[in-house]
């Protein structure tokens, strides 16, 4: 049995009962500041947990704001980072990096895909995840066949090298159009957004499989814990 | 040149023995704590019988331990020329003879498998020591093959294992004066199946901070007891092993940098999710001993110390696998 991969939410992987196949993708998309971040954090906190070697590229911050994170949710990340179960790779900082893991030199997603694989590449006999925070920002200057052919070609690759990789969009930096293709690309798509009375906003979560036709769309709320992360509220509908 | 009653009785004495050390062995809860208390026990009684003709020079440990001996020289039982006694500070070393020892026979069946061993002489001498001096003694002793001699200590007691002090009592057990209660691992795996049903984002954390907060105590205890933090952490892993988490042992300690590597065995929860179908995926179980190994280098390093479980025999290899290091300030983003 192969095995299989999950969000380590336990709402949302209920969501997904037979998990996710090593060489699935995810697409995360949702407005600013709603707690995709968040999940980021616990899927790979979930893939330390399951003994997977985890690589988080930081597109939109530095690395360290996701190391901070981990370490409020009293993760041992020297451990794992001393162990190279966990790479923190910076892909903000460019040139200026001072971390053991960088990207430098975006300005072409040829060279991106080249230096992500690189990357992959040392950690191939290993159950890998890896999460790119946010993917969109990457692929702002570029247009949209460049975009959308740099995802056909990236994950297939991804896929062939059996990588569970979860991609995080922020909503409103792509155009629709291309959101849309690029959902179809995914195994999984997750939607996180604010809802409910703008006095008090709510966050809702949407997650569903576009390629097999399923998705759920029936929005479920999900509030975040500074002790224990996400916690997700299935049997809550709105 | 023993008569046949002598071989006898010595034979019966040397298995009665023997048989207490297999049997000790298999108990939990400071097994060994019991065979000590036995053979204490025996030289205790003695003392009761002969005790008054037993009056040392003074109270130097050595002269108490001298005292009794020449006393059971008298009672011609003891062929005393076959001890030295030396004083190093509050200790006295035993320097004994193997071949001119009754209890040899007793003493080569313990290393040949392996068992607890309490030297009964010595433990009359820690009987004497307490006697005389009202204070808790302990023994230990080093046989030297080449030589044929047994290098014993009797020294005052630091520290006594909590578990080691498990009374069943007016229908309450207590450990080191707690109440205390004993279940298999089935309560404890119900107990893990009902909160991972209820609540599941809180189990892992749940366990992680009962082991740390209720480790802390006894941490904290043993440390003021030994010097080297070899020493304390063995006591600590002790501890552990007693109260039947597995075995624990170190596998590297940089004082320097606050980091260590510690490998358990036969973890009890790896046992408990063993075959159970508990979590949706294979992953690291050992929670509570992984707080309990936190707090304990806590204590030691004198600083906050977080240890993650890197392998978990409940996934794969034949032993569960903690990294420790301190635990970092956020850095400035």
């Amino acid at each position: 049995m192969k095995t299989r991969g999950f969000f380590g939410i336990d709402g949302l992987d209920r969501a997904i009962p037979q998990g996710m196949e090593y060489g699935s993708q995810i697409l995360v998309h949702g407005d600013t500041g709603v707690g995709k971040t968040v999940l980021a954090g616990e899927f790979l906190k979930e893939g330390l947990v399951c003994g997977d070697t985890c690589i988080y590229v930081a597109c939109d911050e530095p690395p360290t704001v996701m190391r901070n994170h981990l370490r409020e949710f009293k993760v041992g990340v020297m451990a794992y980072e001393e162990a190279g179960r966990l790479l923190l790779v910076d892909a903000y900082e460019e040139d200026e990096s001072r971390e053991r893991h960088f990207i430098a030199n975006q300005y072409s997603l040829e060279k991106y895909a080249v230096l992500e694989s690189n990357i992959l590449e040392q950690h191939a006999d290993r159950k890998v995840r890896l999460v790119v925070d946010s993917l969109s920002t990457l692929l702002i200057p570029f247009s949209q066949e460049d975009v959308l052919e740099f995802h056909r070609s990236r994950l297939k690759s991804l896929r062939k090298k059996g990588i569970l990789a979860l991609d995080v969009f922020v909503d409103g930096v792509l155009d629709e159009r291309v959101m849309t293709i690029t959902g179809h690309f995914y195994n999984v798509n997750v939607r996180m957004k604010f809802g409910g009375p703008k006095a008090r906003p709510e966050r809702l979560i949407q997650v569903g499989k576009v390629k097999s036709g399923r998705f759920d769309a029936v929005p479920h709320r999900f509030g975040i814990s500074p002790v224990f992360g996400i916690i997700f509220a299935p049997d809550v509908e709105v | 040149m023993m008569n046949n009653y002598e071989e006898v009785y010595l034979k019966i004495i040397n298995s009665i023995y023997l048989t207490l050390s297999r049997t000790t062995g298999t108990i939990p809860f400071g097994g060994s704590h019991f065979l000590e208390e036995i053979t204490r026990g025996v030289g205790e009684q003695i003392l009761d019988d002969y005790g008054e003709q037993l009056i040392p020079e003074s109270t130097r440990p050595s002269d108490i331990c001298k005292a009794y001996l020449e006393g059971l020289g008298h009672l011609e039982f003891l062929d005393k020329g076959a001890f030295r006694l030396e004083d190093e500070g509050n200790e006295v070393i035993v320097i004994m003879n193997q071949d001119r020892c009754i209890y040899q026979d007793f003493c080569q069946g313990v290393h040949e498998e392996g068992l607890l061993f309490y030297c009964p002489r010595l433990g009359a001498l820690q009987s004497a020591l307490k006697k005389a001096l009202n204070v808790e003694y302990s023994t230990e002793v080093e046989f030297e093959p080449e030589s044929g001699v047994c290098r014993g200590r009797v020294f005052p007691v630091k520290h006594r294992l909590r578990t080691e002090m498990v009374h069943f009592m007016d229908d309450t057990l207590d450990i080191a004066g707690e109440r205390a209660v004993l279940f298999t691992k089935d309560v404890y795996l119900s107990f893990l199946v009902a909160v991972n049903e209820y609540a599941p984002f809180i189990l892992k954390k749940v366990l992680f901070d009962t082991g740390y907060r209720s480790f802390l105590v006894v941490a904290r205890e043993v440390k003021g007891h030994y010097e080297t933090p070899e020493d304390y952490l063995r006591v600590c892993f002790e501890e552990m092993k007693s109260c039947g988490m597995g075995r624990i042992e170190l596998d590297l300690l940089d004082i320097s940098s606050s980091h260590a590597k510690i490998n358990c065995y036969k973890s009890f929860e790896v046992a408990v999710v063993k075959g159970i179908k508990l979590y949706r995926t294979p992953r690291v179980t050992c929670d509570l001993l992984r707080g309990m190994l936190s707090a304990c280098l806590t204590v030691i390093f004198e600083r906050p110390i977080i240890c993650e479980e890197m392998q978990c025999a409940a996934v794969e290899g034949e032993y569960c696998e903690f990294h420790a290091y301190p635990e970092e300030e956020n850095e400035v983003e």
